[in-house]
């Protein structure tokens, strides 16, 4: 089934199948089904922790305006970028 | 030292294993049949196809003990029909298709010592479309149960080792499964088959189980085990409350904290094998017999591993790879590896281009003696 597109809008939350476990400041996953293993960096690491805790993407894009030097339009392109990569490896999941 | 020998020296002392896979081959082996036993250690499986009628059996052994597998083999007069080569299954190309596999490559939870890959990579590459397997069945059993002894060894690391915080590795202990034999007077509740599968199919898959708390204690985890069937209607199995149990620990998948529980209360499970990466995980909820939810608990074998930032670094896709010293010396036994030269030339050449690694040509020659042993023929 294909996800549906990851908007501003969207609500985001960590899938069943994702299991993951943080070493030095970075997330590494391993997800059950395709037994696919992916890591995040420090600022990837960042943006899944407000991806998975704030209501809508467009929230997680206004806490992480406040912490990173970079204009609104080029973090909403990155952020949502990064949600649509770990929405197709079924690590994070479309409410 | 080497506790080899030994190990051999229980697995031929296990009567129940070996009658049970005595049986198991008297039924499945058929005149003439042509017999892979992976992983034969001491070869009893081959000897016990030869008693069955095969034609032929290809021992494979990937360790030394090859050549106590074969002497064994001629003190039997079988050397003549028993192949003994060198070589894990998963590398070895035979020059015939076998009627029947076997091997004990089961482990204390039924997956763990790789049955389910070695098998699947037979099915594909060296077995008959109609090949039977053995065991060709496996199921994997869980039991709540109270451990106290090995509940203690996962909370070791909350508390303070010669006064130095070793917390760092909580997570790893309550996410790694513990190899113990448990007895019936560990068991709260029976122990109940939560996945049956086929040994050719390698694939992940998920297992559930309700199990029901049949005696009051505390819940410290499951005990797994597994039984597996050899042939119809034949099993082995280290099952606490079997008859004929074998000699094989189970393991102790523990729960993050041990919780009283009482006669009726509910324990589901659910576990996700994925047997290519040898990864369990397992969730555990106890619900009470007033259907409140007393505990929930989530572990991963994938938590418990050894990860290192430098491992991660290394296996970046971004990463460039840099040969180490040893890296290099290893390159340069494979280059000089070409078919022509001799062993003890090789040997030469290593210590004058590595000096800096080897002291002594000796030192060289057994560093050569591992490459040689392991990539050439």
């Amino acid at each position: 089934m294909i996800p549906p597109p990851v908007t501003l809008a969207s609500c985001l939350r960590p899938s069943d199948d994702a299991l993951s476990r943080e070493l030095d400041g970075q997330l590494v996953f391993l997800q059950l089904e395709t037994e696919a293993y992916f890591g995040l960096d420090a600022i990837g690491t960042r943006m899944w922790e407000c991806l998975t805790s704030a209501e809508s993407v467009a929230a997680a894009v206004g806490v992480l305006e406040q912490e990173f030097e970079v204009g609104r339009a080029e973090l909403e392109r990155d952020v949502i970028e990064l949600a649509t990569d770990l929405v197709e490896r079924r690590l994070l999941v479309v409410e | 030292m080497s506790d080899i020998i030994d190990e051999h020296r229980l697995y031929l002392s296990d009567e129940p294993r070996l009658e049970a896979y005595a049986a198991a081959l008297t039924e499945v082996v058929r005149p003439g049949d042509v017999v892979v036993d992976l992983g034969a250690g001491s070869g009893i499986m081959g000897l016990l196809a030869c008693r069955a009628g095969a034609g032929k059996v290809y021992a494979l052994e990937h360790t030394s003990l090859i050549d106590l597998t074969r002497r064994i083999a001629a003190d039997n007069g079988l050397g003549d029909r028993i192949v003994h080569i060198r070589e894990t299954s998963t590398e070895v190309d035979l020059p015939e298709k076998a009627d029947v596999v076997v091997c004990d490559q089961i482990g204390r939870f039924g997956f763990e010592a790789g049955v389910f890959g070695f098998f699947t990579d037979a099915a594909r590459r060296f077995a008959k479309p109609d090949a039977r397997f053995v065991p060709s069945h496996m199921e994997f059993l869980v039991a709540p149960v109270s451990v106290p002894e090995r509940a203690r060894d996962v909370a070791f690391w909350e508390r303070p080792a010669m006064g130095f915080d070793v917390r760092a590795a909580i997570s790893i202990a309550r996410n790694s499964g513990y190899p113990m034999r448990l007895e019936p007077s560990h068991l709260l509740g029976t122990p109940t088959v939560a996945a049956r599968r086929a040994t050719t199919n390698e694939d992940a898959f998920t297992a559930t189980a309700e199990l029901t708390i049949e005696r009051p204690g505390t819940l410290d985890g499951l005990g797994g085990s597994f039984r597996a069937e050899l042939a119809p209607g034949v099993f082995v199995t280290n099952s606490p409350v079997a008859d004929a149990r074998i000699e094989r620990r189970n393991v102790l998948l523990p729960i993050a904290k041990s919780i009283e529980v009482a006669e009726g209360d509910r324990v589901e499970v659910r576990m996700h094998f994925i047997p290519r990466e040898t990864l369990l995980s397992w969730k555990v909820r106890v619900t009470r017999v007033d259907g409140a939810v007393a505990c929930e608990s989530q572990h991963s074998t994938f938590k418990g591993m050894f990860l290192s930032t430098e491992d991660l670094q290394r296996t970046a896709p971004n990463s460039v790879p840099v040969l180490t010293p040893r890296g290099r010396a290893r390159q340069s036994v494979l280059e000089l590896c070409d078919g022509v030269r001799k062993l003890g030339d090789i040997e030469r050449e290593i210590a004058t281009r590595h000096p800096e690694l080897f002291t002594s040509l000796r030192d060289a020659s057994l560093f050569v003696a591992e490459v040689v042993t392991r990539y050439t023929q």
